[in-house]
Formats: structure tokens, sequence, C-alpha cells
């Protein structure tokens, strides 16, 4: 059997399951390891020999899982994901949101800019968009919603400001993105702080431009402000998120930990904060260990059906055949790059962000390197695409989960019509990275 | 009783190997935060207090991430594209499930028997890893075969309990 055609057959048996609600991890798999032995029994123009292809099938299979698992760089994954819990857990997360609250609740839109710093706060040290989604739009939306702010505006700032995980370090995207593409995951790190920070600058300016429009979403409370003594305090408290931060960001920065051994002393150092503070116990430590086991198994058996997936798609060669024939079209890099980025927006109201980077990398990293373009960037360019499609309907996850945790009261439309706000601050976001890669390879390069 | 299906209340904790199994990924995780850590702190004082730590990461990798799957198999928590077939009858998505864990116990079936193969070879071998403490191969692959028989075996009794719900048996979902 010819490769392309097996690869494409096994391509479309994969969405086709997919969308038979298979789970991704198990459709990838399983689709590989078909595709693989098929690609071994059947070899163009000659008879299908089953017994031929076993030996190689499972060599393949075993090697690559489990070399996929016994590995050391990506034990930064469960460590930056049990970090994530434990801050959690800890109160560390919510202590940044409550002395934002108390700095900024009087400016315009003030407990929205709150929440979504807390967001950015959270994201950058937890890792994930949907955990800070769903832990921030518990604690500030019914807050807001309290000081009479709209629903839209609410719900809204945390659906967008829950997005910030992606790209702000460290992002558990940047990781699965650096495994198939085997670049540094510190440069891609640093490379996500600069659009990380400009989306989070852009959200608060939006959120200001919406209160100075629309001053009813965002009435200015009315009791008295606080005492500066007591801001003061406030502010004291968010030290150990503080702390988290510069072992991360400055400790990568200047080369001081690999991303690995950052995970570790953050982690370590969360557990360290949380029992000496008394806000950790037997029981959450528990809850929170549990958490991450689970969610570090369920985003490794994606990546690892996924690794199979990419040494089959590689030993077909339809990547370069599809490479072949877009460069013989004589299409310029931005109409490519157009169709790309139109691609990712597409799968991204309706699939997954992991599931989305594991299922279009093996076709468009090597399309973006036959094109000569930096992969580097071209990883902020993805996960910002990804981190849109958390909010585009109809399969925005984000809102979905703000959705469940805001009272009943508030529609799955009110929310939609909320984020829309932000889309289109994100589109101009997007619009700059992908125009001035500089946004994303400033720091970076200083970092060398 | 079947006894892959858990008589508790909290079903997603799955039996008690399946527990235990947790568990050990629970230690594993606070292993790799300590190993890590302990060696950053070794380096900054020029002295190495964990021998072949990079090797010791890499095995307990393995227990850390792959001993959870049958849990999060028994807590249906795999994820998966459900906006095709949300409008479909309860019936149809429990065909629709029972597709997925059929494609899943493959997937793992295979990964058992390709894991069975490395434990042997590396059994019959006697391979070791070089360093200071001479770890045998084995133990890696083992974990590995382990963790993939709980999840076939979880994903046996999903398939099983999927088939009983279309033939309009009651069970505990699990």
């Amino acid at each position: 059997m010819e490769p392309v055609t097996l690869a494409t057959a096994a391509l479309s048996l994969v969405l086709v399951l997919l969308a038979l609600r298979v789970p991704i991890a198990f459709a990838l798999g399983g689709v590989a390891c078909l595709g693989l032995f098929v690609f071994f029994a059947w070899r163009p123009g000659g008879e299908f020999e089953a017994m031929r292809a076993i030996r190689p099938t499972m060599s393949l299979i075993g090697n690559t899982s489990f070399e996929f698992v016994h590995n050391y760089p990506l034990s930064m994954i469960p460590l930056f994901i049990g970090l994530g819990h434990i801050a959690y857990h800890a109160g560390i997360t919510t202590d940044l949101y409550d002395a934002m609250r108390v700095w900024l609740a009087r400016l315009p839109g003030g407990l929205a800019m709150a929440s979504v710093v807390g967001c950015g706060g959270f994201s950058a040290i937890t890792g994930s968009s949907v955990a800070c989604a769903s832990a921030m739009g518990r604690i500030t939306v019914p807050e807001m919603l309290r000081a009479g702010y709209s629903k839209e505006l609410s719900t809204g700032a945390v659906a967008a400001g829950g997005t910030l995980g992606s790209l702000i370090p460290p992002s558990l995207l940047f990781v699965i993105y650096s495994i198939f593409t085997e670049e540094s995951v510190r440069t891609l790190f640093l490379a996500g702080i600069g659009p990380g920070l400009l989306s989070l600058l852009g959200f608060l300016i939006t959120i200001f431009i919406w209160a100075k429009l629309n001053p009813a979403a965002a009435p200015v409370p009315t009791e008295q402000e606080l005492p500066f003594t007591e801001k003061l305090r406030a502010l004291a408290g968010i030290w150990p998120a503080g702390v988290l931060l510069c072992v991360i960001i400055i400790g990568i920065y200047w080369g001081f930990f690999t991303p690995t051994e950052a995970a570790a002393i953050s982690m370590t150092l969360a557990l360290l904060i949380g029992a000496a503070r008394r806000r950790l116990n037997r029981h959450n430590l528990f809850a929170a260990f549990r958490e991450t086991a689970i969610q570090t198994s369920t985003i490794f058996l994606i990546a690892m059906g996924a690794k199979i997936f990419v040494s089959f798609v590689s030993l077909t060669r339809i990547a370069p055949n599809l490479l072949d024939w877009i460069q013989g079209t004589g299409a310029p890099v931005f109409v490519v790059m157009a169709c790309v980025v139109l691609f990712y927006l597409f799968l991204g109201m309706f699939l997954d962000s992991i599931g989305i980077l594991v299922l279009t990398l093996p076709f468009t990293i090597p399309l973006v390197e036959g094109y000569g373009l930096d992969l580097i960037w071209f990883g902020v360019v993805v996960i910002k695409l990804l981190e849109i499609g958390l909010i585009t309907p109809p399969v925005g996850l984000n809102v979905f989960v703000i959705k469940s945790v805001a009272p009943k009261t508030v529609g799955l439309e009110q929310i939609f019509k909320g984020v829309a706000w932000f889309l289109i601050l994100d589109l101009v976001v997007l619009l700059a990275i992908l125009l001035i890669p500089e946004i994303s390879l400033f720091i970076p390069d200083t970092a060398k | 009783m079947d006894p892959l299906i858990s008589d508790e209340g909290d079903n997603t904790h799955g039996t008690w190997p399946e527990r235990a199994s947790l568990f050990l990924a629970m230690v594993g995780i606070a292993l790799l935060c300590a190993i890590v850590t302990i060696t950053v702190v070794s380096r900054t004082i020029y002295r190495p207090i964990i021998p072949d730590d990079v090797l010791l990461v890499r095995e307990v990798m393995v227990a850390a991430i792959l001993l959870p799957l049958a849990v999060v198999t028994a807590g249906r928590t795999h994820i998966s594209v459900t906006i095709f077939t949300n409008w479909t009858s309860t019936r149809t998505k429990v065909w629709l499930s029972l597709l997925g864990h059929l494609v899943g116990t493959a997937f793992a079936g295979l990964l058992m028997f390709a894991g069975w193969r490395l434990l042997k070879d590396a059994w019959l071998a006697g391979e070791y890893f070089d360093g200071d403490i001479y770890l045998p191969s084995w133990i890696g692959y083992a974990t590995f075969m382990l963790a993939m028989l709980l999840f076939v075996l979880r994903l046996l009794a999903m398939l099983w309990a999927d088939i009983r719900e279309l033939r309009g048996t009651p069970h505990a979902p699990s």
C-alpha cells in the first residue's frame, strides 16, 4: 500500500473516531498502531504479510511509548501541575487576587481588572488555563456580580483572563509543543512572556474602555476606601506568589535552573510555604497530589498516543509530500501562514487545545520548517491561537468552565457576549505577534 | 460482584488495586520533586547526595505517569470531543462509549504486549543501567507492564459495563 494513501486513510480514521467521542489518546494511539502494522505488513507493490509486521510494529510501539515516559526533562510536567494544585490549596494564588482587588477596586472596571491580573498571576504559577478559569471564576464572578457588575463583563473577563495560562510560563502547552518540535522549553517559556504580558495589558485596556463607555456595567464601589496600611498589608500577602514567580521566570531566564529544576524547587517552596502558613493539611495535600497524578496521567496518555502517531506519520513521509505540493503551488509564505492561522482558529472552535496540538504538529512543523520560519515564534503563534480557541464558540472550554462555576442566573450566551470584546483584542494581539516576531523573540534573545 | 467495579459511593477512585496504584503514583510525584530538589541543593554545595539521580527520576516517572491510568479510566476522565454527539440519545452515547473502550482496549493491549516483550528481553539478558547503583532495567519495564495490565483490566470492565447497560441490566458505572 502506498504510504501516503495509508497516512491519509489513518488521519481520516482518527478524525472520524474523534467525532465519535473516542478519547483523543485512544484514537491517536489505536490508529497509529494499526497504521504501523499495515505499513510494515503491506509494502508498496508487495503482498500483505502479517507475520512480517509483528516484530517491527511491537518494537516501535514498545520503545516509543516506554522511552517517552522514561524521560528526565518531561518530569517537569507532573511537577508544574503539582505546583499549581499545591499553590491553589495553599491559597497562594487567591491571595494574589485579594491584593489586586484591594488596590484596583476603585478604578473603572477595577474588580474585573483585579480578576484578570489575578488570572495572570495564577497562570504564571499553575500553567493551566482551565484550572485558572475554574479557580478564579469561583471566587471573582460572584463577587463582581455582588458589586453590580454586568454578567457579561464579570464572566467574560475571567473566561478571557483564564486563557493567559497558555502563554505565560510555565505553560503545559509549550512543554507539549517542545516534545514534538525538539525546541528548548526554556526558550519557549521565555518567548511566551512578551506576548503573555501584551495580552494581559490588552485585557486591562479592554476592561477600562468597556467601563468608560458603559459605566453601568462596572459601577465603582460606594463603600469607603481601605486605609493605606490595610492596602500595604494586602500587598504583603502576595510574597509567596512573588517568590514562586521569581524562581520560575528569573531562575530560568538567568540560567540558575533548568525548567525541570525550577518546577521541583518551586513545588518544594510552595509545600514549605503552605505548611509554614498552616494552610496545607493532610486532607488538601492528599487532594493536591491525587489531582496532580490524575491530570498528569491523562495528559501523558494523549502525548504518548500522539508520539506513536508521529512515528507512523514520519515513516509514511506524508508531511514532506504535503510540503512539496504546497511549495509547488507557488503560494507565498504569508498566504501559507494565513491558511495555517485560519486552520487553527477553525479547529479551536471544536477541539480541545492538547488535541489540536498533537494532531496538527506532525503536519505543520515540516511546513513551517520548509518555509524557513522560526519554530519558537511559530510556537508562540500556535499557543496564542489555542488560547483564542478556549473562548471561541461553539466549544470555548473556558466559557463552559465559567458557566459551571458562575451563579445559575448567568446564561451561556451572556458569557460568549462578554468574551466577544476580549476576542477582538486577542485578534489584535495575534496580528501583532504575527507581524512583529520580536515581541516573542526579544526576551529569549537577551537571555542567550 | 465484578471485582473491577468498586462497591463504594465514589466510583472514580476504582478498586483497591487501582487506588493503591494511584497512591504509588502520588508518592512517585513527591519523590520526583524530592530527588530533583536535592540534586539542585547538592550541586550548590558541590557534594553529590543522590547517586544516579537522572536515572532514578526516569524510573520513577514510569510509575508516576502510568499507574493512575486505571483510575483515570474508571472516572471516565479521558479527554474526548463531545460536541458532535451531544445531541444523540443516551443509548447512542453508550454505544459510542463502547466504541471508545474497544479502541482503548486494543491500544492498551498492544502497549501491554509490547511492554511484556521489553520486560522479557531485559530479564533474559540481565540488562542494567550503567551508573553508581547498577539499577536493573527490568524494574521500569515491570512497572510499565503492571500499569498497562491494570489499565487493560479496567478497560475490559468498562466494556462489560457498557454491554450490560445496552442489554438493559442495571450496573454501577465506574
